[in-house]
């Protein structure tokens, strides 16, 4: 009503390099991992590299959080957080999360330089993944044997088991987090004296692995005992990752869903005419419109520290997750019997959802840790 | 007149100069609304207004020559936040509609004879102004509504109830849209009037809400008359200027309801500290909860401020920020009865004076009972007023998502 407005542009909180970049990781991946790819994968015997390897050797998905002396462009904490958006909105399970979200943040933030350098260029160029085996077993009932590492003298061996270790099956480098006398420690397998079994997943797009360790030879990397701060350290970036990945994930749920509801007829008119149906898809699209805002502001907050990333990163997580799985499931409601089926994909995002709510701190272990700060004093 | 700011002003001088102006004005030991009681506030709120007259931050955004400051849409924005941080009003509660409605519709629709004789009115506090839109029969659908008017001479007649007028006993004038073609279709008929509320043909009567105040009129016409001219923009085409008051929310709630909502927020955790609440699994995840969507109504109000600021029309985008912050305080008061706990069985102390359009309590105001009482009943009515949650929806589904009528 004023003087000359633009139409609504797509997302007001990012620059135009950021809005380019998004675009080029949209499109390439419309390309490379449709329906189809994302079906190949789940029966593929090992993951796909190919698509990987372009991401990041031509997108540079996994420099981004590599500083340059490394191979990587350093330092693009926002930019990462649209990598992940996109990856999920593509239902991508590559080694984005294992390889770059947990690995290359954990080695980068260890210290470790000598670490950085022989691991992360192969990361950053997408030649080499890699994975991490925490202690974070929740209350998991069949809880295993923590891995325990001793001392060699002139190194360590790692004995013990970890489960649910995503990508554990075929990852080039694992690392585990085990106890020593010092405390909790991260290690770099050397190769030997490991047992890898594949898991059947609850989100069959996300591999994960079980892990068995007999004396395996082993690397410490950083101090001894210093797990628990670099852990620590992550945590908000692989909170804010998973958040992004249910981000891009619910704006592909909602947009499929809306477009359905327009097409599908019964009693002689679209379904999404329907109130019951149009309100559901519009709480959707509110849940999407909080859930983005807010994965935005915690990419500025990244850059410039101006919050406590701690609180931030939980709040923007659960939220995010929560947000996406009620999305899938109405996914799979409105869709009616089709979305049952599965040929239809709303059974990924259903899957990949309720995994996202659970990786990197449930929603009730979240909150509680919010109530701690906000209840504090 | 002694206008503080102007359009050229930069943003970072216009913070400094508005925070000078509230540190001159208010007492050294100011901390909100809230610590005064309600006949202080109301003498507070009086006194507040002719100063904000006065210095031109009642209108801000009005041009100079009506009166405001002429400032610009980041000045406007900032000074909405800046009064927000303080506990201090923008003005008294029927300025929404004599300023941010009426005369904001004036300056857009208004003959140029209007704006010079109603503006400065509404500025000196001469006229007070109601809404009269609303009808028993025409609530979601206003388009249905059936108050007529039919010229008579050189005035209209006008007979019909308008409903859920707040402030109506407080106001001299009420903005009225009425039926002047019944036979055209229900949009093309409607034309909107300036009435003078004190005449024999006009009568207000308070309706007691669930809160036991009577803040909302039914509001009789029965033959009552005003000028011919006294119409906004033309006859039979009032429709669209009835809906011009949809754009008039401009980024100041975006960037002041965050604002209000966390001092809210703040006040209901140092409760739960206070009464032992925070040390109940069950009451610190519920807390914890409604801290989540605080903060999501903070980043929707930081989004929805880039889009604005950078220039993209108000859009239904809008209908998502009143559809989360509505649900959003329900939920929130219901919190605060449970961490009350049995003190919510009994209304003690201060209650809220109702200044912000049943939205939080005032700034400051003590953690009392009745504030939350009053504040949890008064909460229901966000999600009905100004559009209601379920048509919020239907607006989300078919403006910004396109799904079919």
């Amino acid at each position: 009503m004023t003087t000359a407005q633009k139409a609504a542009p797509m997302d007001p909180l990012l620059d135009d390099d950021q809005l380019s970049y998004q675009r080029s990781l949209r499109a390439f991946l419309d390309v490379t991992w449709g329906d189809a790819q994302v079906r190949a994968d789940l029966d593929a015997p090992s993951p796909d590299r190919d698509t990987w390897r372009r991401l990041a050797a031509d997108l540079g998905v996994a420099g981004l959080s590599i500083p340059e002396q490394y191979g990587g462009s350093g330092g693009a904490p926002a930019e990462a957080l649209l990598v992940a958006e996109e990856l999920g909105r593509a239902i991508y399970g590559g080694p984005y999360l294992s390889t770059v979200v947990l690995v290359a943040n954990a080695i980068v933030l260890s210290g470790d330089e000598a670490m950085a350098a022989e691991l992360l260029p192969g990361i950053a160029s997408g030649d080499k993944t890699a994975a991490l085996a925490t202690i974070d077993v929740g209350r998991d009932r069949y809880a295993a044997l923590v891995p325990e590492a001793t001392s060699t003298g002139d190194g360590w061996v790692v004995s013990g088991e970890a489960r649910r270790v995503i990508d554990g099956a075929d990852a080039d480098h694992v690392i585990v987090e085990a106890t020593t006398p010092a405390g909790r420690s991260l290690f770099l397998l050397a190769g030997t004296g490991v047992e890898r079994t594949a898991s059947e997943t609850l989100d069959p797009t996300r591999r994960m692995a079980t892990l068995v360790l007999n004396e395996a030879p082993a690397r410490l990397i950083g101090r001894n005992g210093q797990a628990g701060e670099i852990l620590a350290a992550i945590k908000p970036l692989v909170a804010l990752a998973l958040a992004a990945e249910a981000v891009g994930g619910a704006d592909r749920a909602t947009r499929d869903t809306v477009e359905y509801a327009k097409v599908r007829h019964q009693f002689g008119k679209p379904i999404g005419s329907f109130q019951a149906v149009k309100h559901r898809c519009a709480d959707m699209q509110v849940r999407l419109a909080g859930a983005r805002a807010g994965l935005r502001h915690a990419g500025s907050v990244l850059v410039d520290g101006s919050e406590d990333i701690d609180l931030l990163a939980s709040v923007v997580k659960v939220y995010a997750t929560k947000s996406y799985f009620r999305t899938a499931a109405d996914m799979i409601q409105l869709h009616g019997g089709i979305g049952f089926t599965w040929e239809h994909p709303a059974h990924f995002h259903f899957k990949r959802a309720k995994s996202l709510e659970i990786l990197g701190g449930t929603h009730v272990e979240l909150r509680a840790a919010i109530a701690d700060v906000v209840l504090a004093g | 007149m002694n206008t503080v700011a102007g359009p050229s002003t930069d943003v970072g001088d216009f913070r400094a100069r508005v925070r000078a102006f509230l540190d001159s004005e208010l007492p050294d030991d100011w901390a909100g609304v809230g610590k005064l009681d309600h006949a202080e506030a109301r003498e507070f709120a009086q006194r507040w207004r002719a100063s904000l007259a006065e210095h031109g931050f009642l209108a801000a955004s009005w041009p100079v020559e009506y009166g405001g400051a002429g400032l610009t849409d980041a000045e406007r924005v900032l000074l909405a936040e800046e009064f927000a941080r303080v506990g201090v009003p923008t003005g008294i509660m029927n300025d929404i509609f004599s300023i941010v409605m009426i005369g904001n519709t004036l300056l857009h629709w208004g003959t140029e004879e209007q704006k010079k004789h109603f503006l400065p009115r509404i500025l000196s506090g001469q006229d007070v102004w109601c809404q009269g839109y609303s009808e028993p029969d025409s609530g979601s659908d206003l388009a249905s509504l059936s108050t007529r008017a039919v010229l008579d001479g050189d005035e209209w007649v006008i007979n019909g109830q308008k409903i859920w007028t707040s402030g109506g006993h407080l106001a001299d004038w009420i903005f009225v849209l009425v039926r002047t073609n019944s036979e055209a279709p229900a949009h093309r008929g409607i034309t909107m009037l300036l009435v003078p509320i004190e005449q024999d043909g006009v009568d207000v009567r308070p309706i007691k809400n669930i809160a036991g105040e009577s803040e909302f009129n039914e509001v009789y016409f029965t033959d009552a008359r005003c000028p011919k001219e006294n119409v906004v923009g033309e006859v039979d085409k009032g429709w669209p200027v009835a809906m011009t008051l949809l754009g008039f929310e401009r980024g100041e709630s975006a960037a002041t309801l965050p604002i209000m909502f966390r001092a809210e927020l703040d006040r209901l955790l140092d409760l739960a500290r206070e009464n032992g609440a925070a040390a109940e699994p069950v009451m610190r995840d519920a807390l914890a909860d409604i801290y989540i969507d605080n903060e999501v109504m903070r980043f929707l109000g930081r989004d929805s401020l880039a889009r604005f600021l950078a220039g993209h029309a108000p859009g239904p985008d809008a209908a998502i920020s009143k559809l989360f912050w509505s649900e959003y305080h329900e939920k929130a008061t219901e919190l605060a009865l449970d961490v009350l706990e049995r003190e919510s069985l009994v209304a003690e102390g201060r209650r809220p004076t109702n200044t912000t359009l049943f939205q939080t309590d005032d700034v400051g105001a003590p953690n009392t009972s009745a504030s939350w009482i009053t504040t949890a009943l008064n909460s229901r009515s966000g999600t009905i007023y100004a559009g209601t949650s379920e048509i919020q929806k239907t607006i989300i589904g078919e403006k910004l998502l396109g799904l079919p009528k």
